[in-house]
């Protein structure tokens, strides 16, 4: 008598193959994660970097953890433009890692957000995350008591509440803007840096940081000239200018030759 | 090899003194000194070359030669004469400038107190720890039943306090444990049904958050107050700091194994609707 297989071997056949299929990319993960660890042992960051990029994309926290660790180290040692696209990314990477239950992970963008490492100040952020960690792994918990000092009571009730939040899986957006280069609508013609007051020429206007106004957008492909562009600025260094077009989740990030 | 520094003489201003104790075991002097200020001092001497100068220190806070431990009255806030089983105590609380003292009533010997400094005659006892919410040192001193009624009616002081909560009788506790059974009873029986209920419609939603209880006011606790952490304390004790008025509405607190702070209402709901 022939077989004909049931739909129960069938289903079995599929769970299978998607049990290899995961399993060989848990096992990738974990040989770039090992890999990662060696070149780092070895002191080649570059290398390492690389490995841990490739963990971080089959979905390991512990990957995207140690990118954003080692982009924070390395961003902190940099200046200038350098420095802000390092940590701009490395605080994407903590904040995948954190949001996949990593402790370190959230202990670091506590740690971001206390001191103002790569985005503003906010005690009330660092504490939630911080809780965060402390709640995954108990060692966090003197640094909790720690931060909880610097707060004000209803500081302390807001960040528990926004603890509770990130628990119960609703998170943030984002703790930092993220960071893209350049905008072929934006050309900034000139920079100046002092002490009290920084300013860029953009598009032909005069723009200091936190102030808002309406450029017109100098021609590129796909755009035409003459759109009228409400940018506000974020922040101006030496060689960069970090701003925001409104609508656009991103910051842009201008350099005098952008053009 | 480095020579070990070592003091040869310790000098004390007496106008900043507000205690001052001795002792004397065998050949060796203790002393225990507590500023007007708040602050204290403590160390040992040998005897036989320090007599002489604690005799002369001693006639500068203008003590009789037979004494060894003197205390000013400009240090001293208040005192409690407590009765014991077959001892009666008297603790003398000393105030210090910038500092919050604990309630003085009759519950004073059943806060959780450290020994500072002790002696035969004295212990110095400390309530707390400098920069805390709330932080005294004591001098407990026993003596005798008519010592302790000699003292009370020589200082007019107010006598028999009553404690700041009454116990309930015997019957009156099983009437309240019974009452308080069948509340939970019917409590109980009340969720199950609503459950059940519920689960027959098809409309239980699995929780979103976890919702934020009370916790019942027992165990230890610690206390959040312009930004410095203190305890972990007895929660009866939080009550009775609380009762008197000398914890702030924006004290916060948290279970000693616990993370999550709360506002002392959250503990205390019914008193600090005061």
């Amino acid at each position: 008598m022939k077989k004909h297989p049931t739909a129960c071997q069938f289903f079995g056949l599929i769970a299978l193959v998607a049990t290899l299929i995961f399993a060989s990319d848990a096992q990738g993960s974990d040989s770039f994660m090992a890999q990662g660890e060696n070149f780092r042992s070895q002191g080649k960051m570059t290398e390492a970097l690389w490995a841990y990029r490739q963990a971080a994309k089959s979905g390991n926290a512990s990957g995207a953890f140690a990118v954003g660790e080692l982009l924070l180290l390395r961003g902190q040692g940099e200046s200038g433009r350098e420095r802000v696209l390092d940590l701009s990314e490395s605080l994407g990477y903590l904040f995948c890692a954190a949001t996949n239950r990593h402790p370190q992970a959230c202990a670091e963008l506590a740690n971001a957000l206390q001191k103002g490492i790569g985005v503003h100040t906010n005690l009330v952020c660092a504490y939630a995350w911080l809780k965060l960690a402390a709640k995954y792994d108990r060692s966090f918990e003197p640094d909790l008591d720690q931060l909880v000092t610097r707060l004000e009571p209803g500081d302390v009730l807001q960040a528990q509440k926004m603890a509770g939040q990130y628990l119960s899986g609703r998170w943030p957006d984002a703790v930092a803007h993220s960071i893209t280069q350049g905008d072929s609508r934006l050309a900034i013609q000139g920079v100046s840096v002092s002490g009290n007051e920084s300013l860029i020429i953009l598009n032909g206007e005069t723009l200091t940081v936190g102030e808002m106004i309406n450029v017109v957008s100098v021609k590129s492909p796909g755009h035409p000239a003459g759109e009228k562009l409400p940018v506000s600025c974020y922040e101006i260094g030496a060689d960069y200018a970090l701003v925001a077009v409104a609508g656009e989740p991103s910051l842009k990030m201008l350099s005098i030759n952008t053009r | 090899m480095k020579a070990q520094a070592r003091a040869s003489g310790i000098e004390i201003n007496p106008k900043f003194v507000g205690a001052f104790f001795t002792e004397q075991i065998e050949n060796k002097l203790r002393v225990f000194c507590y500023f007007t200020n708040g602050g204290t001092s403590q160390f040992e001497l040998a005897a036989d070359e320090n007599l002489d100068n604690l005799h002369s220190f001693h006639s500068k806070l203008n003590m009789d030669e037979t004494c060894s431990s003197v205390i000013h009255d400009e240090v001293v806030q208040g005192r409690v004469y407590v009765h014991g089983e077959e001892i009666c105590w008297l603790y003398t609380l000393l105030s210090t400038p910038g500092e919050v003292l604990p309630q003085i009533n009759g519950d004073i010997c059943d806060l959780p107190w450290r020994y500072c400094w002790r002696s035969l005659a004295a212990d110095v006892l400390e309530y707390g720890k400098p920069g805390d919410s709330v932080h005294c040192f004591a001098i407990r001193t026993q003596i005798s039943e008519n010592d302790a009624s000699r003292l009370v009616k020589d200082a007019n002081a107010f006598i028999n306090p009553l404690p700041l909560k009454k116990k309930a009788s015997h019957a009156l506790a099983f009437v309240s444990i019974g009452t308080a059974l069948v509340l939970l009873v019917t409590l109980i029986a009340g969720t199950a049904f609503y459950t059940s209920k519920q689960r027959a419609n098809g409309s239980v939603n699995a929780p979103v958050a976890s919702v934020q209880t009370a916790e019942p006011a027992t165990g230890t606790y610690y206390l959040l107050y312009k930004h410095k952490i203190a305890g972990p304390y007895p929660v009866k004790i939080i009550a009775s700091l609380n009762s008197g008025g000398l914890l702030a509405p924006e004290t916060m607190c948290r279970p000693e194994k616990s993370t999550e702070w709360a506002t002392l209402a959250t503990l205390f709901p019914t008193q600090l609707a005061r």
